[in-house]
């Protein structure tokens, strides 16, 4: 349970030998290198040596991991194979590795053919596209036998158009007859938007005919470009989506082909990316003509062996010295299995800095427990548990995923430890509880709830103590944690009878005690809080202040009163998901299998809800109420320069 | 008059699980709703947040579930010819849950909309946004309490 000790590493190398130093470095991947080009302001520095980096390069190589990563995700669609459930990386050996890499020009030029077929594809698409729009336009129209083309004769006009669907066309077709005998009039289709019309006249008659027809929103349609009649073209334009689809299949067919080179190419961006890293990582290097240097973290317990490492396999100079007393350094976390398992939980909250107490290893066991009284339910955490272990020894995952399958495997195996405690098992009723059954008592429950809240804040102010004993500063243990402590406890036992389930008679003797032990506390307090102000009012205010805290201390502890009240919902909806399924009867078959389907969707429901409930709650427990009372966090994750690769792991 | 006072515990305590559920169901649903519109609108452009999203918009969906346990504690005491004041007793347990759950529920919807947008442009704003929104949701847990504690009384 500690951040790791680090040292500070200086390697000044020949520029001629640069790029191998940085290979060995990345390969040892213990090393996190420093931004040298800070120190380029200070002038000593800047008329020594100047600034390393060629940032044309790495956007150059930037440029070609994005082609790469397009046309893998691209590959992706095709790719058959069976992906599993969580992805790791592939293990590769160094041979495979350089086979592919020799290779490499065939990839490239598979990437351009890639790309063309995927430009041809889109082609062919636009053109399905505008094929089958033709096709939709056309389709009222297939019974039209005269061509699309015919629009007049010597003496006539052809005209065909739309009217809005609420025209009556019967009408229309009246009218027409009425006023202009010589008119042929035919409603070659309807549609619940339009009618469609054919309408031919001696051209001499326009003008009576285009009266009518604007009567009854008549618009006229023309088809540019088309000859023959619409069943002709409609024909033709299917006829030409068939061969774009043959031509797709093709072209489809041929990307299926292509898959197989989907794993060199996975490879291919991996180098890429290592190359980059490289490249990138000159950036932060210094170096004259004939020389380079650069600066950087590593741990402690490293030093000599990367030292010896590296001066036996290259030309190059390396110091390791101790770092200052206030210097802040990247912060690498060295924890046990339950420690490491909650490790995430704190870095979302905040990395520890590199001068305090790693807290994860206090912490873990608080998380744990509080999840399972707040899921509390036996039987989901036995299917957490059971899961988790199932995915852990199933599945190769990646170190993140692991830690958090550990995390729900310990939280699951709380979950049960509660459920036995409480008797509440997929919330059917009278399970004997070795505790007690908090549905019948929830009164007791929380009373232990503010109990767990209590000894969690003191030990929260005992992580404080261990802090500040680190610092060396002893006395503010005495004064900001002991005084607290003793406050604290007079407090709690002055407000004794005011707990739910305690009979205030009975602890008449503590609360008496727990005045005066309160009013001790409160003198030295007030004596020792405002310490740091100037003169002595604002010093005596700032203690009296200071005892706004007690309210804060009152409000924390009531805080956990959520322990109560997440595991309370947890039981009672189980327990209701029970007697809407029972409530359905067994007369039958089907109702047999309906109450199945109930009880699993209710309680996978209400398990999913509880479950996601308690991991929120119990994270908020840990910043709130645990971590703002002594943690500070704000460290920087230690990041070693190493192959950082997406899809492979190179075995040596 | 005669009726209610035979019937009216039964009436009131009923009325009180309706009340006090309804009024919790309405917060979380408006609380839900509107986080759900707003991360909607960020996973049309980044659709790998949806896990932090979704945590986001379950958030404000506790209030009617405490509602819920409260109002099935109520229906379990009720009887058809209980004493009025018992009645009246379940009917004003309900209270804190719901009236509390209503204002918190749109409130964390509130919250969490701004942690979805949050998480929107920095995706380590996760963890940030849940204790955000979880502090309004304190208050909804003291107000199931109360309630639990009230119905433990009658």
């Amino acid at each position: 349970m500690a951040v790791v000790k680090m040292n500070k590493i200086s390697l000044i190398g020949l520029e001629t030998d640069k790029e191998r130093i940085l290979e060995n470095l990345m390969k040892i991947g213990m090393v996190e290198i420093k931004d040298l080009s800070e120190n380029m302001s200070e002038e000593e520095w800047n008329n020594l040596v100047n600034t390393d980096g060629d940032n044309e390069a790495m956007q150059e190589i930037e440029a070609k991991i994005q082609k790469i990563s397009t046309i893998i995700e691209y590959l992706d669609g095709y790719d058959t194979r069976k992906k599993g459930l969580f992805s790791s990386k592939r293990d590769i050996s160094v041979n495979d590795y350089s086979l592919v890499l020799k290779n490499q020009d065939k990839l490239w030029s598979v990437i351009e053919e890639i790309n063309q077929y995927d430009r041809s594809m889109s082609d062919l698409k636009s053109e399905k596209n505008k094929y089958s729009n033709l096709i939709l336009s056309l389709k009222p129209w297939e019974s039209l036998d005269i061509p699309l083309d015919l629009t007049s004769t010597k003496a006539s006009t052809v005209l065909i158009g739309v009217v809005p669907e609420i025209a009556d066309t019967g009408k229309m077709k009246q009218e027409i007859a009425d006023e202009v005998p010589e008119c042929y009039f035919e409603v070659i289709g309807e549609d619940k938007d339009q009618s469609y019309l054919l309408i031919i006249y001696l051209t001499s008659e326009e003008e009576a005919v285009s009266k009518i027809l604007k009567q009854y929103g008549f618009s006229k349609v023309t088809f540019k470009d088309l000859k023959g009649t619409a069943k002709h073209n409609i024909n033709e334009a299917s006829k030409n989506i068939d061969s774009i689809d043959k031509q797709i299949e093709d072209i489809q067919k041929k990307m299926s082909d292509y898959v197989s080179y989907k794993d060199d190419l996975e490879v291919l961006h991996d180098h890429m990316v290592i190359e980059r890293d490289r490249k990138k990582v000159l950036s932060s290097l210094v170096k004259t003509d004939k020389i380079f240097m650069l600066e950087g973290w590593l741990p402690e317990n490293m030093s000599e062996q990367v030292k010896s490492y590296m001066e036996k396999s290259c030309d190059c100079y390396v110091d390791i010295i101790k770092p200052a007393e206030d210097e802040e350094f990247p912060v690498l976390l060295a924890n046990r299995e339950i420690g490491k398992s909650v490790e995430s939980i704190t870095n979302m909250y905040s990395v520890p800095n590199s001068r305090e107490i790693d807290p994860n290893t206090v912490m873990a066991p608080f998380f744990i427990l509080f999840f399972g009284l707040m899921l509390s339910d036996g039987g989901y955490g036995a299917i957490l548990a059971i899961g988790s272990g199932i995915i852990l020894k199933m599945f190769k995952l990646d170190e993140g995923m692991k830690r958090f399958m550990k995390l729900m495997l310990y939280c699951g195996i709380s979950t049960m430890l509660w459920g036995f405690l409480f008797g509440g098992w997929f919330g059917i009723p009278n399970i004997p509880a070795l505790w007690f059954n908090p549905v019948d008592d929830p009164e007791l429950l929380l009373s232990f709830s503010l109990l767990f809240g209590v000894i969690h804040i003191f030990v929260a102010l005992g992580m404080k103590a261990a802090n500040l004993i680190k610092e060396k500063k002893y006395l503010d243990v005495l004064f900001d944690v002991v005084f607290w402590y003793i406050t604290f406890i007079g407090f709690i036992l002055f407000l004794l009878p005011y707990v739910p389930k305690i009979n205030a008679d009975e602890v008449s003797g503590l609360v008496n005690a727990g005045k005066y032990i309160l009013l001790v506390g409160v003198v030295l307090l007030i004596l020792t809080q405002g310490r740091n102000s100037k003169n002595i009012f604002a010093k005596l205010i700032g203690g009296v202040g200071s005892l706004y805290d007690l309210i804060g201390f009152m409000s924390d502890v009531l805080s956990y009163s959520r322990l109560l009240a997440l595991g309370l919902a947890t039981s009672v909806i189980g327990s209701i998901v029970n007697q809407m399924a029972l409530m359905l009867g067994f007369n039958n078959i089907f109702k047999i299998a309906l109450i199945i389907a109930v009880l699993l969707a209710g309680h996978l429901i209400n398990f999913a809800i509880n479950a996601l409930g308690a991991y929120v709650h119990s994270s908020r427990l840990q910043y709130i109420e645990f971590f703002g009372k002594f943690y500070k966090g704000g460290g920087t994750s230690f990041e070693p320069f190493k192959a950082n690769t997406k899809y492979i792991n190179l075995k040596q | 008059m005669n009726f209610f006072m035979s019937y009216g515990g039964s009436i009131l305590a009923v009325l009180g699980a309706a009340v006090g559920f309804a009024l919790a169901g309405i917060g979380s649903s408006k609380g839900v709703g509107t986080a759900g519109e707003a991360g909607a609108g960020v996973l049309t452009e980044e659709p790998g947040r949806f896990g932090a999203v979704m945590v986001l918009e379950a958030l404000p969906s506790t209030q009617a579930i405490y509602a819920f346990v409260i109002a099935f504690l109520t229906l379990q005491k009720v009887e058809l010819t209980m004493p009025l004041q018992n009645g009246l007793s379940l009917f004003v347990a309900a209270l804190p849950v719901g009236i509390v759950g209503l204002i918190s529920g749109i409130w964390q919807g509130k919250v969490a909309t701004a942690g979805i947008h949050m998480v929107a442009k920095r995706p380590d704003g996760m963890g940030r946004g849940i204790v955000m929104a979880l502090m309004v949701e304190m208050f909804a847990i003291l107000g199931f309490i109360i309630s639990i504690l009230m119905l433990g009384k009658v």
